[in-house]
């Protein structure tokens, strides 16, 4: 009765390559991300890796990534809005250098307040991969892999370890590079989850500017 | 910025015969000493390089140290506070002689001794805690830390805030000999950031359970 789960964050978008706020806005890949996708297929070819279901956020740059591994390794795909990534209001489409001109700094946000005026807060979207989490759980036990995004990965993260949003910039962040994953396992008798290996693929500094404020 | 990589010490003698070390010293096999060359030559294909290796002074973590500490010149502190769990009783004791010798418990609470004797989970939990704070009272730079499964765990729990749990319960953050995790802490902001968990691509791809 074992869980082998992967949270694997999409390739490189548009919206990346020029700097945008996403959230839940629609960004095809680049050239380079749908390349990242080929080369992790190869990788994953070399070592064995497969999965049981490739379940997608159904945003088209975690959807084309997922269809990529799909195609190459032979696997079912299900799209599931609840991996979506977080909704950032009225930041989405913005600029990641407007922000801080367009949005004045405040002196401490706490976790219930809504992002971008409308979009989701902190608590939010740890109750969203809450609940993502839980109903990949009420699966058969099997090998899982969750194509998604930055922000609910890092939250999906949290629910795993069993740590809660802090407010302001005080949550650690799990840097998912494009590309990146997580592996866990599962224990369904000693309920006991482990971190296989994490983002091993990866140089440190990759996006760490885009990540470093996504995450909040 | 602080930039902390968190290494395991490569095979032992004791991992090789499926001892519960703790704080019995057993020394690197010769595949161990292969781990670590392989990281060596991966980290000197990379560039990387540290200001300071920390090591825990057992003879399994040092030993990695030294080597690595000689090939990419570094120099290299030994700090007690970086040794594996005293695990009391179950020291140097094979998982048949432990249930043996040992009585066994249907539950454990986290401030009971391991092994009759030895640090409860809290209390290497809070060793764990004393060794972030013996880190960050140095300046920000590269510091390389060799140490142990058990303690590096509660290290993961300190900077996460996750504390301790009955019957070990809680997530394990997988350790292979001569893996790696890799982390950064911007004090300005008390930020952590995990960059990578046992990265152990020198020596074998993910896997291999």
């Amino acid at each position: 009765m074992t869980y082998f789960i992967t949270l694997l964050r999409h390739g490189e978008s548009e919206g990346n390559s020029s700097g945008v706020i996403q959230g839940q806005s629609d960004y095809p890949l680049t050239v380079k991300g749908t390349e990242q996708a080929r080369i992790l297929v190869s990788y994953w070819k070399s070592v064995g890796t497969t999965f049981d279901l490739i379940i997608s956020s159904p945003l088209l740059r975690a959807s084309r990534t997922a269809e990529i591994i799909s195609a190459g390794l032979k696997v079912p795909i299900e799209y599931a809005p609840a991996w979506k990534e977080r909704n950032f209001g009225q930041l989405q489409g913005m600029q990641l250098d407007e922000v801080h001109q367009r949005v004045p700094p405040v002196d401490f946000f706490h976790p219930y307040e809504p992002l971008g005026g409308n979009g989701e807060s902190q608590l939010e979207l740890y109750i969203r991969a809450g609940q993502a989490i839980q109903d990949v759980l009420r699966l058969p036990a099997g090998s899982y892999l969750i194509v998604s995004h930055g922000g609910i990965l890092n939250k999906a993260f949290f629910v795993i370890m069993g740590i809660t949003p802090q407010g302001h910039y005080n949550s650690p962040i799990f840097q998912f590079g494009n590309t990146g994953y997580a592996q866990f396992r599962y224990n369904a008798s000693s309920r006991q989850w482990a971190v296989l290996n994490f983002n091993n693929q990866h140089k440190p500094d990759q996006d760490e500017g885009l990540n470093s404020w996504k995450n909040d | 910025m602080y930039w902390i990589t968190l290494l395991r010490h490569g095979e032992s003698q004791g991992n090789f015969e499926g001892r519960h070390q703790g704080q019995a010293d057993f020394p690197l096999t010769e595949l161990g000493r292969q781990q670590t060359k392989a990281l060596v030559d991966r980290w000197k294909t990379e560039k990387i390089s540290f200001d300071l290796v920390i090591s825990s002074p057992l003879v399994r973590a040092h030993e990695t140290a030294v080597m690595i500490s000689t090939e990419l010149k570094a120099p290299l502190e030994l700090d007690p506070l970086w040794m594996e769990r005293d695990n009391g009783l179950m020291a140097g004791l094979s998982e048949e002689e432990v249930r043996e010798t040992l009585p066994q418990f249907d539950f454990i609470h986290p401030y009971q001794p391991v092994g009759q004797t030895g640090e409860s989970q809290w209390e290497l939990f809070l060793r764990a805690g004393r060794a972030v704070q013996s880190l960050l009272d140095r300046p920000p730079a590269r510091y390389l830390i060799v140490s142990h499964g058990g303690l590096l765990n509660m290290f993961f729990y300190a900077i996460l805030g996750i504390a301790p749990q009955p019957n070990f319960h809680g997530p394990r953050f997988r350790f292979n000999n001569t893996a790696f995790s890799t982390l950064h802490y911007n004090p300005g902001s008390h930020r952590w950031y995990v960059i990578s968990v046992n990265d152990h691509f020198h020596w074998k791809p993910e896997g291999d359970e």
